[in-house]
Formats: C-alpha cells, sequence, structure tokens
C-alpha cells in the first residue's frame, strides 16, 4: 500500500489537477445519475397513479353556469374528478394553484399520502372545508388548536391530509379538494369556469359502460356545453423528459462534456511531469504498452481514490444539512455508472501520452553534442 | 564483435546539414574496454547512440554480433537492444523517487525476469549498496548514484556496455571510483565502451579512439 501511494504520490502538483478534474467529474456524474433517478422515480409515481380505465372530457361552456348535478355527484361508479382547468387562490403562497376537484367518488384514490386522509373519504367530514395538500404546499399552512390550516379563494380549509412519495416529488405540488367538501367561493369559481377537463377514471369497471350517464348528467345540467371526449390507453404521455429538463440535464451533460475534455488537457501535463520517467523506460527497453499499463493503472487508482475522496465529502456536506450540493449515493447503477466513468475518464487521458509516447524520439532528449 | 563500416550520419537542419560521422570504419573485439575522446560536437555521441541502436544511421553498417543493426526496424531494434546493450549515463538516468532496489530492478520487471530479488540484491551488493538499498536516488551522493546506475546496467547480464561520459559529473574520486567499477566489469568479459572527455579515464582503457569532426583521427592500443 506505502509502495503504491509512493508511486502516485510522487508528482503531486499534478496529481492535484488531476483530482480536481476527476473531483468536477464526478461532481457533474453524481449531479446527471440523481436527475435521472428522480426523472424515473417521478414517473414510476406517475404511472403508479394512472386508472387502468379512463375517459377525458374536455368541456367548454358558457360563463357563470352550473354544471356539477346531483345526478353527477350521485353516479355510484368509478370515479369524476376535474382534472384541469381549476385554480384556487392559495392566500398563504400568494398565488394561483391548479386543483384537482373529486365530483364522484366511488372507487379507491391512487394519491400517496404521508398523513392524513383525501377530503371526502372520512364520515366525519361532511360539512366540512377540507383540502388535502402535497408536500411542497405545506410550508404555507398556519396552525389553529394543533389543526393545520390554509386559506383558498378567501375561505379558511382544514388541511385533512398531505400528499407525498417516498421517491419522488411528483405529488408534493398537487392540492386535490372534494366537490362536498368546498365552500361557496371555490363553488363560484368552478361555475366561472369557461374551458377545463373532466375525467372518468375506474380500475374495476369499463369507464365507457358509464360514459353515457355522465355525458347526459353534464348536459342536463349545462345544455350548451360543448363537450369533446377521448378514451385514454396505456400510462399516458411519459414524463421523464419534462423533469429532466426541469432539472437542467443539458446543462449537466454540458458540464460532464467539458469535465472530460479538461481531463485530456491535463494528461497533457500529467505526460509533460512523466517525461522524464518514460525516457528511461524507454531507455530500459520498456514497450510502449508495458509505459501504457503502469500510466493507465495509476489513473484507475486515482480515479477510485478521488472518488472515495467525493464519496466522503459528499457525505459530510448531507450530513451536516448541505443536501443538493453534491449528490452521491451507493446503488448498483450507480456504481457501474462509475465504473464506466472510471474507464472512460482513464482511456481518454491516456490518449496524449500514447500519442506523444509512439512518437517520442530518445536520441533527440539525450543527444548532449 | 562490433564491426562499423563506412558509418556517416548527418543531421539536417533546414537546409543546413551538419555531418555528425563522416565514414567512420571500426572494430572493437569482445572483450575489449575501449574509450572514445574528442571535443564537443567531435561525433562521440552519436557514434554512441548509432551503436546503442538509439539513431539511425544515415549511411553504411553497423554489425554488433554479425547482426547488422543498421537494417532492423524499429521494433526489431528495440528488441536487439533490450536483449544485448546497456548503458550508462553522465546524469545517471534514474528514477529519482525510486529506491536504489526499485531502480535497479527495474530493467528486470521490464523484462519480465522471474526472481528478480536475488538477482537485485546481489547487485547491489556487488556494488556495495546494499545498505542503500531502501534509499531513495535523490538521497544520494553522485558515486553512489553512478554505482546505482552501473549496477542496473548489469542486470540484464548484456555482454556489451556503453557509458556516455560516466564520470562527467562525478568529482575526481568518485570518477576513478566508477573507472575502477567499469574495469572490474570489462575483466568478467564483457565489452565496454566509454565516451570521455577525461584522460585519466581514457588511460584505463584497452584502447582510445579519438574523434574529430566526425572522423577517427587517432586509434592507440594502450599497454
Amino acid at each position: 500500500m506505502k509502495k503504491i501511494i509512493n508511486i502516485l504520490f510522487r508528482h503531486k502538483m499534478i496529481l492535484i489537477f488531476v483530482m480536481i478534474g476527476q473531483f468536477a467529474i464526478y461532481i457533474s456524474v453524481f449531479g446527471i445519475l440523481n436527475t435521472l433517478n428522480i426523472a424515473e422515480l417521478k414517473e414510476k409515481d406517475r404511472i403508479e397513479s394512472v386508472y387502468k380505465s379512463r375517459i377525458k372530457m374536455e368541456i367548454i361552456k358558457s360563463f357563470d353556469s352550473s354544471l356539477i348535478s346531483e345526478d353527477l355527484k350521485n353516479i355510484d361508479k368509478a370515479n369524476i374528478i376535474i382534472t384541469k382547468g381549476l385554480a384556487v387562490n392559495y392566500k398563504e403562497a400568494n398565488s394561483s394553484y391548479i386543483a384537482d376537484l373529486i365530483i364522484a367518488l366511488n372507487e379507491e384514490l391512487p394519491y400517496k399520502l404521508i398523513e392524513g386522509h383525501i377530503p371526502g373519504t372520512d364520515p366525519d367530514d361532511k360539512g366540512k372545508n377540507l383540502v388535502a395538500i402535497g408536500r411542497d404546499k405545506c410550508k404555507y399552512t398556519y396552525e389553529e388548536n394543533g389543526k393545520k390550516y390554509i386559506t383558498l379563494d378567501n375561505e379558511k380549509y382544514e388541511v385533512c391530509g398531505i400528499l407525498g412519495s417516498e421517491y419522488s416529488d411528483f405529488w408534493d405540488y398537487k392540492i386535490i379538494l372534494n366537490v362536498n367538501n368546498i365552500g361557496d367561493n371555490v363553488i363560484s369559481r368552478i361555475n366561472e369556469l369557461t374551458y377545463f377537463n373532466i375525467e372518468i377514471l375506474s380500475n374495476e369497471i369499463n369507464v365507457s359502460d358509464i360514459y353515457e350517464d355522465i355525458y347526459v348528467a353534464i348536459k342536463t345540467c349545462n345544455n350548451d356545453a360543448a363537450i369533446d371526449s377521448y378514451k385514454l390507453y396505456g400510462s399516458g404521455e411519459s414524463e421523464i423528459r419534462k423533469t429532466l429538463t426541469r432539472n437542467n440535464i443539458n446543462k449537466k451533460i454540458c458540464i460532464l462534456l467539458f469535465s472530460l475534455c479538461n481531463c485530456i488537457v491535463i494528461s497533457e501535463f500529467y505526460f509533460l511531469d512523466y517525461k522524464k520517467e518514460i525516457v528511461i523506460y524507454k531507455i530500459l527497453g520498456a514497450k510502449n504498452s508495458f509505459i501504457i499499463k503502469r500510466l493507465m493503472i495509476s489513473f484507475v487508482v486515482i480515479s477510485s481514490f478521488t472518488l472515495i475522496l467525493y464519496g466522503l465529502v459528499a457525505t459530510l456536506l448531507n450530513t451536516i444539512g448541505m443536501n443538493g450540493l453534491m449528490y452521491f449515493s451507493v446503488s448498483a447503477k450507480n456504481i457501474i455508472s462509475m465504473f464506466i466513468v472510471i474507464l472512460l475518464v482513464t482511456a481518454l487521458s491516456m490518449i496524449y501520452p500514447y500519442i506523444k509516447m509512439t512518437k517520442l524520439n530518445i536520441t533527440s532528449m539525450r543527444l548532449k553534442e | 564483435m562490433i564491426d562499423i563500416k563506412g558509418l556517416t550520419k548527418v543531421f539536417k537542419d533546414g537546409d543546413y546539414n551538419k555531418v555528425a560521422l563522416d565514414d567512420i570504419n571500426l572494430k572493437i573485439n569482445d572483450g575489449e574496454m575501449v574509450s572514445i575522446m574528442g571535443p564537443s560536437g567531435s561525433g562521440k555521441s552519436t557514434l554512441l547512440n548509432i551503436i546503442a541502436c538509439f539513431d539511425d544511421a544515415s549511411k553504411g553498417e553497423v554489425y554488433i554480433n554479425d547482426n547488422n543493426i543498421t537494417s532492423l526496424k524499429r521494433n526489431k531494434k528495440e528488441k536487439f537492444r533490450r536483449d544485448n546493450i546497456s548503458f550508462i549515463f553522465q546524469d545517471y538516468a534514474l528514477l529519482e523517487n525510486f529506491t536504489c532496489y526499485e531502480n535497479v530492478e527495474l530493467p528486470l520487471l521490464i523484462n519480465k525476469v522471474r526472481s528478480r530479488k536475488a538477482k537485485t540484491l546481489s547487485l547491489l551488493e556487488k556494488m556495495n549498496l546494499l545498505e542503500e538499498k531502501n534509499k531513495k536516488i535523490n538521497k544520494l551522493s553522485g558515486g553512489q548514484r553512478q554505482r546505482v546506475a552501473i549496477a542496473r546496467a548489469l542486470a540484464l547480464d548484456t555482454n556489451l556496455i556503453l557509458a556516455d561520459e560516466p564520470t562527467g559529473a562525478l568529482d575526481q574520486k568518485m570518477g576513478e571510483e566508477v573507472t575502477d567499477i567499469l574495469r572490474s566489469i570489462n575483466k568478467e568479459g564483457k565489452t565496454v565502451i566509454i565516451v570521455t572527455h577525461d584522460e585519466k579515464v581514457a588511460n584505463k582503457t584497452d584502447r582510445i579512439i579519438k574523434l574529430m569532426d566526425g572522423k577517427i583521427i587517432d586509434d592507440i592500443k594502450n599497454v
């Protein structure tokens, strides 16, 4: 071990630059891996939330006309939810957010909760203004008598459930309301909607079987409403690309490419530092493969050493609460990725030394006359 | 035996051609200890570099043990050098951050020789360096460094030892010590060729070849 350390650390200055270069590569690679991981887990949560049978109804209606009839609320199969178009004003957050509004609830909901329940799913919910909000929205709540509250459209709502997943932030920004647990202001807001989507969702039946009943219930209440309906198949449109874009994946890839190019530049200085040594090897009859093998082993050991150092620093930063500066996690995928990166960095770093070594003229370096 | 026939070396520098060696004819017998002398630029190191297969001849032929090394391709030349020739330099050409032991072991390592330890230790003992075996080169005196270089040159048991001003960086006492070691190596049957400016070193060799402007001007047998 001591011998290896002696061999590696005999060119201290260039070693520091090599390690800094590799450190930058690890920051980029783990950043990218983390982003990919987030996108995959979020997609997994999204897919798990998708019902087996779905129909989307795009509705255009006149301003200030009612749409939600008792007939619609009393549909006794599948879940009926307004999924697009309803924005409520969240006073504490000083902003408006899109909310899902449950109109009819007959099946288990796929929402993931970290505490509480979804409005309308508990017998005691009757007559209360209730809301379930995502983990991220929790920071804007206020407490009274040990309960959390928020203000939606100037009405006080008790937070009966907090949405969130163990793996991703898919649920963190949601607001879920139930038509039976909303105040007059939100009802007015619904009546004022002119363009929105209603989805008929079920894991138990084919929603086509009840579509006509729902269509009639809407039309009975608002005959002027224009309805375009689509049956949705599969797991819907993937959100991976959107998540990656939101997390600046392109910028991170550019930084990685820059760091990889940088390691080629540093390898030039590495070669210059080792030039005398390489000349001596060649004088003693070493083949290029012998020299490059030694350089490669040095690089693999340095890369591995830097990776351990990176892991320690990242863990330390995460421990003291500086999350997000450097990502590090041990998983099979990460280990394989890092193994590939180490090999790639080593291969890239060997390009310049190898080309130079094959052209190295021992005589010109030794000729004194 | 080394047989050099009509050896010419011309260095091109733009439009200007410098003749470093001009039609050299020379025979060196096995087991001889020869010194090559001459002023700077006379071509002595160029001659040594060509014999050592470090450089190519512009014209002429060099035979070492009946092998025409001037006609060998680069890879074969390197292999020939590895198997037949060892080199000692004025600046020692040692790996500064390595120990004496590691430097002497290096040619054995490169040539994948087994039982390296015994061989390395015996060479260090022969050069009276056993106590310094774990010292790094940068902790040694000039004389000790050159002894390490000689030990390294002997590692592969080659029959031809080429020394380019081996005493050039040493004081008189150390220089004499190194020359005596080279003499004792020669007495073991190895051919030793020394490039030197030092008459005292040259006088300890069997034969002195004097070069001037790339030509042999004198070839004296020492009595």
